[in-house]
């Protein structure tokens, strides 16, 4: 549905994106997740024909979006990082206006604007002046217009930004349901939304695609920590552990009341590494006090792939 | 109806709209309004006390210098409506959301011109009471009243396209009217700082002020009209093209 293929953008000297590669297929939702500056923003926009790639291609349900950007429009729903609204219109003057520029006229507007409101819980606030309404409602109403129409394709740049938890949380619920439904891209900084909404990750650092696939499958990319507490012999520890992972590198250290600690970081490739080392030290007739797999979280996985360290 | 012709209207309304209900606009053409028959008043009492004796008629004594004044007003009106018009939307960010909708640039920047020419067009059809009054006064040489009033809706017409062209370029508003009373009193008074050589005569050509001035006194001859047309579609070209950039220069 969206096949983003080896996109640069250069501004002068600086390049914003290098070689950025994606794909999010049909009723996915795809979170853009990155640090600030990492050319999310910069993606968006080119996917939205807002701005040029100096290389590269970007496609949306096969329109190629700066060759055939009419047709991308047409199918199109875009909520921008800026809160854009008229400050001088309604939110029912704003929603019409916007439903009109997308050709919604008649029955059809009247029918849509009702559907948006009810999603966005903006039925109280239609008739008040937008520049009188909290950053959280105009946000919500710039939610609401990029649903007009029931476009195929959302694309969502920090959509919560500005919103209150209650919001945040409804506004998470509407994206989980638009799954199957509508093509979604997320983009967002917030790791908490994406593990909650998303259906598959793309990680952006420094202008290119630094990981992507599933929650899972990013997870099970990622190396975990083993730790094995036993009252035994260093010796038996150690012989008993290079029987269970051989090509891993143990380090031990003397616990109390005669117990060894030994730990190891394993790569995501391995199998169920808790039961080998589990079913190795207790088939040496070693006596077990504690076997520990530390699994990496979304963030760790982020920050890893980002160029950073866990905390 | 066409999708361009919908879409036309739908900005159109929204723009009339907007300035319809900006304080600005009831203040300025308000304030405006009263300068202009405060000039007209002047010169209709010194018309009577024929203290204007080189004048020969009412029309010449009392509506020119009105209709002149009132070109003036406009030189300083249409800037602060124009500023606003694409600038605060592009720092707003609703250009960029308009840009991603179907709406056609040209359906977006000609209904941006049309309601705010409409709204200058509804001022000028306040300067039409001078000569209504003077009717009860005196012989009104109607051709010159009508041509005047033409010259300065066509005027209007072209400085409001020449403002939302400045107004294109920035996304500061206070920026776009500085840029856009620069450019027109440059198009208006130009030739007044031109020499007398081959440039200089070139500079009058496209100087407002030279084709303005065969207006007020009933000339509606077909190179004045060209000029005054060609004028707004120029400067609607640049600001479509002004739009259009922003997507490769972004």
């Amino acid at each position: 549905m969206i096949d983003v293929s080896h996109l640069s953008k250069n501004y002068g000297p600086t390049s914003s994106l290098i070689d950025m590669t994606f794909r999010a297929e049909e009723g996915e939702v795809l979170g853009f997740l990155g640090p600030n500056g990492a050319g999310k923003s910069t993606t968006m926009r080119i996917l939205t024909g807002l701005a040029r790639p100096t290389s590269g291609t970007a496609t949306i349900a096969g329109f190629d979006v700066q060759r055939d950007h009419l047709a991308v429009r047409g199918i199109l729903g875009y909520v921008p990082e800026q809160t854009a609204v008229y400050p001088d219109m309604t939110v029912a003057g704003y929603l019409e206006f916007l439903a009109g520029t997308k050709g919604i006229v008649g029955r059809d507007r009247t029918r849509e604007m009702e559907r948006v409101s009810g999603a966005l819980n903006l039925q109280r606030e239609r008739g008040r002046l937008l520049r009188n309404l909290s950053k959280g409602t105009r946000q919500r109403a710039l939610i609401a217009q990029a649903l007009l129409g029931d476009p195929k394709v959302l694309i969502l740049d920090e959509p919560t930004v500005g919103l209150d938890p209650a919001q945040i949380n409804d506004v998470r619920g509407l994206i989980r349901e638009m799954a199957g439904r509508r093509t979604v891209i997320l983009s967002t900084h917030i790791l908490s939304e994406v593990e909650l909404t998303c259906s598959r990750v793309a990680i952006v650092a420094a202008g290119h695609v630094v990981a992507q696939g599933t929650r899972a499958e990013l997870l099970g990319r990622a190396p975990s920590k083993v730790s094995v507490t036993v009252r035994a012999e260093r010796a038996a520890l150690e012989a008993a552990l290079d029987v269970a992972l051989p090509n891993a590198v143990w380090a031990c250290a003397e616990g109390v009341g005669g117990t060894w600690c030994a730990s190891t970081v394993l790569p995501g490739e391995q199998q169920e590494p808790g039961a080998t080392v589990g079913r190795a030290v207790i088939g040496a007739g070693l006596e077990l006090h504690e076997l520990r797999v530390d699994r990496p979280s979304l963030e760790d996985v982020f920050l890893r792939a980002v160029g950073r360290k866990p905390a | 109806m066409s999708a361009f012709v919908r879409q036309l209207r739908l900005v159109t309304q929204r723009e009339l709209g907007a300035t319809l209900t900006m304080p600005l606009y009831f203040v300025l053409t308000g304030l405006f309004f009263m300068l202009a028959a405060s000039v007209f008043l002047a010169s209709l009492v010194d018309f009577a006390k024929g203290s204007d004796t080189m004048s020969l008629n009412v029309t010449d004594a009392v509506l020119r210098p009105t209709f002149h004044t009132i070109h003036f007003f406009m030189l300083v009106q249409i800037p602060l409506l124009t500023m606003r018009l694409f600038a605060e939307d592009r720092a707003n960010g609703m250009l960029d959301l308009l840009q991603t909708t179907p709406l056609n640039d040209w359906a977006l920047l000609l209904g941006k011109y049309l309601a705010t020419w409409l709204a200058q067009v509804v001022f000028l059809s306040l300067a039409l009471l001078f000569p209504a009054c003077t009717a009860f006064l005196g012989t009104v040489e109607w051709p010159i009243v009508i041509g005047s009033w033409l010259a300065l809706v066509l005027l209007s017409s072209g400085y409001v396209a020449v403002g939302m062209f400045f107004s294109s370029l920035t996304e500061s508003a206070v920026l776009a009217g500085v840029l856009s009373y620069v450019g027109l009193f440059v198009l208006a008074f130009g030739s007044a700082f031109a020499g007398a050589s081959v440039l200089g005569d070139f500079a009058r050509h496209f100087t407002v002020v030279e084709h303005v001035n065969a207006f007020f006194t009933g000339n509606l001859a077909w190179m004045n009209l060209c000029y005054f047309t060609s004028l707004t579609a120029f400067f609607l070209f640049l600001t479509a093209r002004s739009l259009e950039s922003r997507r490769w220069r972004a």
